[in-house]
């Protein structure tokens, strides 16, 4: 193991998480208190369960993480926990916690990005990604294009404007009486279906900037939807691979204009919709055809988990980027590194 | 009882209409006022927030807190924008710290209010968005005011 170890600590959302992460970015515990089975129940994620569950959890899941990677709170080096963006009340219960327990072991605290982890993701199963790239984040709550110059140089190119990619396929899920989150579910069904059976708007495509925005194509899958009625199966599989594609068509003109702009060489995804197997085949060819390189985590990374925040904060230590006790959670809209 | 003091009823046939009318509703709004949004998914409640929001001066991203619940904007007050889409109950909400967020200092909006009805103040803005066609929202905003104390009848 390669100094320094970082305890990870995510509950920005959903799940809880900690990891134990080393200064080569290998994982040696990666703990996730999966609450599947809770939100399935509920058609959607449940927040202020969640934040019940990360107070009652978080304890116990540290001292997982610690037992499965053999290694005890004197091996520690820092904390690392996630900052922002996020539930208010899911943050602080990380927060609070990482700030206690940085200050009862006088060992540095450093504060991640929960967006800016997605990206690090990366790093825990590549060693050789390198600067500058660009990175395409999207998931439930995030669509995002940033350039990384450094590990902490960075330039958002653009973010939706109104709905997240994962929100638009979450919730036309939902229309379709698919379990949350509808994503996977919609996947699945595109596979046998007509991409080109129903044409959708591509949103944005004629703008001249980086910005997404899913919220018309929202619209128009659910209008859609309402016209026709009860769908029959093929119906289903056409909707769902046609929809499907009008997403991942956006994300990825917008993302090749940005690396043609740019003269990038190296792209990452991010982000639970980067779990996406269309998403994936189009970049998978592209980045081929082009000469790029490309990066995305295995699933178990994709989705919100501690590990990723780990990642992340080995960049920071390196550069010495500690947070201060008066660390506070926030909820703000904005994409600051902290 | 309930009775609304005022009541406005609008067709926009485009967004620029539906700006215009956001941006018109902005311009009464006053610190602590609670606005809620009732429609159908689709029919433009975070573009309306949007608009109000832009008006009262934040000029960042306003994208829809249904993944985070609560979005928080700062203009010259805290701007609190809620999404209670994938809330299912009154306890889920209150325990979020809906009730204590709403003593602080600012102007708020809500999603999805419907589970949040006994939560909301005595006196709050309605608007309902009904999607007419692909281009045309009706668009009804009516001032809420509930009188909780029912002459005695005895």
């Amino acid at each position: 193991m390669k100094k320094p170890l970082i305890l990870a600590i995510e509950t920005s959302c959903d799940d809880t998480s900690a990891a134990l992460i080393d200064g080569n970015c290998n994982v040696l515990s990666n703990v996730i208190s999966s609450q599947e089975e809770v939100h399935l129940k509920y058609g959607g994620i449940v927040p202020e369960l969640a934040s019940r569950e990360h107070i009652r959890t978080l304890i116990p899941i540290v001292e997982m993480a610690l037992e499965k990677a053999e290694m005890g709170l004197k091996n520690i080096d820092a904390v690392s926990v996630s900052a922002n963006p996020g539930l208010i009340g899911s943050l602080l219960v990380g927060v609070s916690f990482a700030k206690g327990l940085a200050f009862s072991l006088r060992k540095p605290l450093i504060a991640v990005n929960h967006i800016f982890g997605h990206v690090f993701a990366n790093f825990l199963e590549n060693k050789d990604i390198e600067f500058p790239f660009l990175s395409l984040i999207v998931s439930g709550g995030h669509t995002e294009l940033v350039i990384f110059s450094s590990s902490l140089e960075y330039t958002i190119l653009g973010k939706t404007v109104d709905d997240a990619a994962g929100e638009a396929f979450d919730k036309i899920g939902k229309l379709l009486g698919l379990p949350y989150p509808g994503g996977p579910h919609i996947d699945s069904l595109a596979v046998g279906g007509n991409k080109l059976a129903i044409e959708f708007p591509l949103p944005m495509l004629k703008h001249n900037n980086f910005d997404f925005s899913f919220s018309g194509l929202k619209t128009a899958g659910m209008l859609y939807l309402k016209k026709k009625g009860i769908l029959d199966e093929a119906q289903t599989h056409d909707f769902a691979a046609s929809f499907q594609h009008a997403i991942v068509e956006v994300l990825f003109l917008k993302t090749i204009k940005a690396l043609k702009e740019h003269s990038l060489k190296t792209l990452l995804l991010a982000g639970g919709v980067a779990a996406n197997s269309e998403l994936r085949s189009v970049f998978a060819n592209y980045c081929k055809e082009h000469d790029i390189k490309l990066y995305y985590p295995s699933e178990k990374y994709c989705t919100d988990n501690a590990a990723m925040i780990g990642a992340a904060a080995q960049f920071k230590y390196r550069n010495k980027k500690f947070a201060s006790l008066e660390l506070n959670a926030s909820s703000v809209k904005g994409m600051k590194l902290l | 009882m309930a009775h609304d003091s005022y009541f406005w009823e609008y067709i926009s046939s485009s967004e620029k209409k539906t700006t215009q009318i956001a941006k018109d509703f902005a311009d009464i709004l006053q610190m602590g006022d609670v606005v809620a949004l009732k429609g159908e998914l689709g029919s433009g409640k975070t573009f309306f927030v949007k608009k109000v929001v832009e008006e009262l001066g934040f000029d960042g991203y306003v994208s829809s807190p249904t993944f985070t619940i609560l979005n928080i904007y700062e203009a010259s007050t805290y701007l609190y924008h809620f999404d209670f889409y994938r809330l299912n109950n009154i306890e889920e909400i209150e325990k979020i710290g809906f009730s204590d967020l709403l003593t602080e200092e600012g102007i708020f909006f809500i999603e999805w209010p419907e589970k949040a009805r006994v939560l909301l103040p005595d006196e709050y803005f309605e608007i309902r968005i009904d999607i007419v066609n692909g281009t045309h929202r009706k668009i009804r905003i009516k001032k809420i005011i509930r009188n909780k104390d029912i002459p005695c009848q005895n």
